[in-house]
């Protein structure tokens, strides 16, 4: 046997070896695994301009209705949602504020692995375009988050919403935990809560 | 609204995956001798790829970034067991799993009596046909210990192949 002859007879012999995993369970986990980096950049983010900044709350204008639960301030104006909460906050305190409000939002608390349960449960936005954008801060004096999203209502189709993801447990840089809340505003959910069709 | 940019993107990746996925899992088993643990690091390698689609399709060599981090994710995997569990003498390599199917388990033998990198390169340059110079890069040695590590690595399947050979005769 020469050297080719050799590299060719083990090539062969593998052949077989085949791959079972579908494309779509693959395309899942790197979905899943994309969404988990954006939350958790998202989170660091918050958390960073927070420590940067000290701590700024922006101002409510008139015309905004507010919504004053203990420990939370949740004030919805026009498509701007902007929420003051605890450290340790409650997706159901959240989503119960903001659904009569007829803001499309989801609210989850601690997504397994930052994805979603479903199969294909969103809608990917074009390229450059965001269903939210958004900024936060964090005050480690008194255990509040401020975060404001912007909703862009344009690019969210009939049916489907934009979901708020609601961390209880971020690494930062510097070692210790603290809440986040973040919104991968690229991606969208149906507004029912159901699953798309595989 | 599904855009044209993202179905583009996931139509590039399904014909990467399809084009590559049994090279890879080749590739990757050649190198562990796990069947399962070899699909189970590929497709979280294809997973992180599609993760990160526009650097990883702009690589000069898709496929050898796939079988390095899946490479990368079995050691990884390993230590992880490693420390949640005590190994005895001679459990530091994987031995073939007993699910290996198909896969001519002969073969397998004669492929984990080489030594790790020799066996890596043997399957890079095997399975993904990369010239030296990519595998060198690949592994991150340089290009002259390619040559070594193939040549022993031939040279050493050579003498177990002629000697299955010999036995079968």
């Amino acid at each position: 046997m020469n050297d080719d002859e050799v590299l060719t007879e083990v090539r062969g012999r593998l052949e077989p070896a085949r791959m079972t995993v579908p494309l779509d369970t693959v395309v899942d986990r790197g979905r899943a695994r994309r969404r988990r980096r954006q939350i958790l950049a998202a989170a660091e983010v918050t958390t960073a301009a927070a420590v940067a900044a000290g701590i700024t709350v922006a101002a409510i204008g008139p015309g905004a209705s507010r919504t004053s639960l203990a420990g939370w301030s949740v004030a919805v104006q026009g498509s701007e949602l902007r929420v003051q909460m605890p450290e340790q906050p409650g997706p159901h305190r959240l989503q119960g504020t903001v659904s009569p409000a007829g803001l499309p939002v989801i609210v989850r608390m601690n997504p397994p692995g930052g994805g979603q349960k479903c199969a294909h449960p969103h809608t990917d936005i074009a390229d450059g375009a965001t269903a939210t954008s958004g900024d936060g801060t964090y005050a480690e004096g008194n255990d509040q988050f401020q975060v404001r999203f912007d909703l862009h209502p344009s690019v969210i189709p009939a049916g489907d919403a934009v979901e708020i993801i609601l961390i209880t447990s971020v690494r930062t840089a510097g070692g210790s935990s603290s809440a986040a809340i973040a919104s991968p505003g690229n991606q969208l959910v149906r507004a029912d809560g159901s699953c798309l069709p595989s | 609204m599904r855009s044209a940019g993202v179905s583009k993107q996931r139509n590039e990746f399904a014909e990467f995956y399809q084009a590559s996925r049994d090279d890879c899992l080749r590739a990757v088993l050649a190198s562990t001798g796990d069947r399962q643990e070899a699909q189970e690091c590929v497709a979280e390698a294809f997973a992180r790829a599609w993760a990160s689609w526009r650097t990883v399709s702009q690589h000069p060599a898709p496929r050898a970034w796939v079988v390095r981090t899946a490479l990368n994710h079995n050691v990884s995997r390993w230590r992880r067991r490693r420390r949640e569990m005590p190994l005895g003498p001679g459990a530091e390599r994987t031995a073939p799993g007993p699910d290996l199917g198909a896969v001519d388990t002969e073969i397998m033998a004669v492929l984990a009596g080489l030594p790790d990198r020799q066996r890596q390169v043997v399957a890079l340059r095997i399975f993904l046909d990369l010239d030296t110079a990519t595998t060198a890069q690949t592994l991150g040695i340089a290009p002259g210990t390619v040559t070594a590590h193939l040549a022993r690595a031939t040279a050493a399947l050579r003498a177990q192949l002629n000697r299955q050979g010999a036995d079968h005769e």
